[in-house]
């Protein structure tokens, strides 16, 4: 009966998480390249292109990175990937550093996605597959939305910065629980 | 004026049209590929996958909607819905596709809506740690 390890919810509830921190920077994101980092508005979009190629990076090298760490491993080193390069774009003033952060954030999610694809495919009875993932994608998209709204908030009150310092702390927080969950 | 807003009113229409059809797509794609793989190549099979919608949906797709868009507003929304097309045809030459999972017999076939109700809550159940309703029967 117990067959199921309590991983499913655990990665449902980090994916909202990291959905949401990760919008509300997003969503400025475009304020960040052009009122921080004092760039041209063409610099956004190469910035874009560049945090696209991080995660097509993981394409190739996602799988091996699986296969050393396992699963769980793989999970939290991509969850601390992106908690440190959402403090590091909350902290530089250079576009280089920023879009090194970019490729990496976008590579640590693309990580993140594979691997609880990859769990929720081995785990979840095929018939329930479909309805699993639909609760997974509604948590994750719908924390993305809120995070989007939050985001705005929270650079109106404390500045396009704080969206991504702010961030962070729920994601470290978020990993180190499941972290010390997971202990064995 | 009246014109605009119509205008808008499609656009949002349209949105959310095609929102709601690529939740079914991510939904399906997650799906479908342990029916087309055996479980060692997931982990492989799930990052090519990510790799792809990256390359279409944050590299070339922009570039090349803004470029199709700078010769004519029309062209990427006819492309999009060409390209769409062929990915339908190209989903045909998988395997099985019409072939339904294993379901459990249901008895409440007569209420699609209820039936519906009950798939959610039997999958969110799941999701929360109480396999006992949903193992038992498979």
């Amino acid at each position: 009966m117990a067959q199921r390890p309590p991983g499913i919810r655990d990665v449902t509830i980090v994916v909202g998480v990291i959905s949401a921190m990760d919008a509300a920077w997003f969503a400025v994101l475009v304020l960040y390249v052009l009122q921080i980092l004092r760039q041209q508005p063409g610099t956004y979009g190469l910035l874009l292109a560049i945090a696209a190629v991080g995660g097509v990076a993981v394409g190739g090298i996602g799988p091996h990175i699986t296969r050393r760490l396992g699963t769980w491993r793989s999970l939290l080193f991509a969850g601390l990937v992106m908690a440190a390069t959402q403090t590091g774009l909350g902290l530089t003033a250079s576009v280089i550093i920023a879009a090194a952060m970019l490729a990496a954030s976008s590579a640590a999610f693309a990580l993140f996605n594979m691997t609880s694809a990859t769990m929720r495919q081995r785990q979840v009875p095929d018939h329930l597959l479909g309805r699993v993932t639909s609760l997974y994608g509604t948590v994750a998209q719908g924390s993305e939305a809120l995070g989007a709204i939050g985001g705005g908030a929270i650079a109106a009150i404390a500045g396009i910065r704080a969206t991504m310092l702010i961030g962070a702390i729920p994601i470290a927080a978020t990993m180190t629980l499941l972290a010390w969950q997971h202990r064995s | 004026m009246r014109h605009h807003s119509a205008g808008l009113a499609l656009i949002y229409l349209t949105a959310f049209t095609t929102g709601v059809g690529s939740a079914l797509r991510d939904t399906a794609a997650v799906t479908c590929i342990p029916r087309l793989i055996d479980s060692a190549g997931l982990d492989r099979a799930n990052a090519r996958v990510i790799a792809g919608q990256i390359v279409g949906n944050e590299l070339a797709g922009p570039a090349a909607g803004g470029r199709l868009f700078g010769l004519a507003a029309v062209l990427p929304f006819a492309v999009n819905a060409g390209t769409l097309g062929i990915a339908v045809l190209l989903l045909l030459t998988l395997p099985s596709v019409f072939q339904p999972v294993g379901q459990p017999a249901r008895q409440d076939s007569a209420a699609p809506l209820a039936a519906l109700r009950h798939d959610l809550a039997e999958g969110l159940k799941w999701l929360r740690g109480h396999p006992a309703s949903a193992m038992s029967r498979s």
